[in-house]
């Protein structure tokens, strides 16, 4: 059995790659008629705009005939994996555009990191802790896009590095985090 | 205890620091157009926490054909649900044409992902049924699994001989309920950035009897090997 039919139903958002709102589920066509009159989210909720019907047609326009975005979007990719990685920093093990980068520290230490990062160095990313991840696990989470540019990675890659090592003199911990 | 004092003396694990973390660490404002700077109180920030992967969501092309739609119809047409009155010739097109994008026969649209596949799952599975689930899913799936009133296994993030150890005891289950099992997984992870092991679950429908639902938010678009946009289940493409 190939892959793509053995994967019986898929569901793909449109609130990532479609910059929008809304979502949709694909399979055989008895079972999608099936959840067509039987899902409650849907039965029970008023249908999607049709702006963002007309929103998401373009949108799928635009993905299907300019394959550069995805193309510009992996090479933002692996410039921050590989350029992260060559830095020493734990990346974990991803395969794709989500890139996390795990530090060691305590709750304290995030918040304090968070602000020197956005602060002194302008860079804004998502930060999570306990208990998405263990006690003492740190997690910055980087999402490339096709619109960043190489002089984004390296400026990122800069500041990683510059918070890295005050965070391993244990310089946050001795620092109120004032937002 | 009243409800409201319960919950007004303790607001959860994120909501317990909200007192210094509110506009700062959660809850933040970024303004300006969507981009990979933007700003943050007033002052510029390099932004990489926007799932907007393709750069569509400021291309003037989106932007055009958004407001055009919004000036053409606003924003409250079609009213209703569409199995009474909200269906329109343009839902059915888009569901026609996202269909044979990912190569499905068919397709259904749906209003927010998160209820989407809480309803999927909840409109698919009996009680007799077992459902069996990665351990690091989406809390959309783990909603629409707590709906279930049949059994259910976990398996640890992407271990395909624990996933064949819970296949086994679901097996033992249905064989006695008569019902059917179903695996849940994701194509991309969102959080670690791994992908699902999709090849080696597909290849346990060798060995057992399953239906495999995926969801794949984010995998639309963003994985598979350069050149045209290859209409398929994107997570079992790695770029």
């Amino acid at each position: 059995m190939g892959v793509t039919e053995g994967v019986d139903l898929i569901f793909y958002t449109f609130a990532k790659s479609m910059a929008s709102i809304g979502a949709f589920v694909a399979g055989q066509e008895a079972v999608i008629e099936y959840l067509r009159y039987n899902m409650r989210s849907q039965i029970f909720a008023k249908s999607l705009p049709m702006a963002l019907v007309i929103g998401a047609l373009k949108r799928l326009e635009l993905i299907r005939n300019h394959p550069e975005y995805r193309e510009n979007l992996w090479t933002i990719v692996r410039a921050l994996q590989s350029g992260l990685r060559e830095k020493g920093f734990n990346i974990g093990t991803t395969e794709s555009p989500v890139t996390p980068v795990f530090l060691n520290g305590q709750i304290p230490d995030a918040t304090a990191l968070t602000f020197d990062l956005r602060e002194n160095h302008g860079v804004f990313c998502s930060i999570v802790v306990y208990p998405v991840v263990p006690k003492g696990v740190i997690m910055l989470r980087l999402i490339p896009t096709a619109v960043h540019t190489l002089e984004d990675v390296r400026q990122t890659i800069a500041a990683f590095e510059a918070i890295a090592t005050k965070l391993d003199k244990g310089l946050y911990s001795k620092q109120p985090a004032t937002a | 205890m009243d409800i409201f004092d319960r919950v007004s003396a303790n607001r959860g694990p994120l909501g317990s620091h909200s007192h210094y973390a509110h506009g700062y660490f959660t809850f933040p404002k970024l303004e300006g157009e969507i981009n990979p700077r933007m700003l943050f109180r007033g002052k510029e920030v390099l932004t990489w926490s926007l799932n907007n992967y393709l750069g569509l969501a400021n291309h003037p092309e989106v932007r055009q054909a958004d407001a055009d739609g919004a000036a053409h119809y606003g924003m409250a047409y079609p009213m209703g649900a569409r199995i009474m009155s909200g269906n329109s010739t343009l839902h059915e097109q888009l569901e026609n044409e996202l269909a044979d994008f990912v190569h499905k026969p068919a397709a259904l649209l749906l209003n927010f992902g998160y209820q989407g596949v809480v309803s999927i799952i909840d409109a698919l599975v009996s009680r007799h049924d077992a459902i069996v689930y990665d351990a690091e899913s989406h809390a959309c799936i783990i909603d629409g699994v707590r709906l279930h009133q049949g059994k259910r296994f976990v398996f640890p993030h992407n271990d395909i001989e624990s996933l064949e150890k819970q296949l086994e005891r679901a097996k033992r289950l249905t064989d006695e309920t008569g019902g059917g099992i179903l695996v849940i997984t994701e194509g991309m992870f969102g959080m670690s950035g791994n992908l699902g092991k999709l090849r080696e679950i597909v290849k346990l429908k060798e060995k057992y009897s399953f239906r495999l639902f995926v969801d794949d938010a984010h995998g639309f678009g963003t994985l598979g090997p350069p050149g045209p946009a290859q209409p398929s289940i994107w997570a079992l493409r790695r770029a």
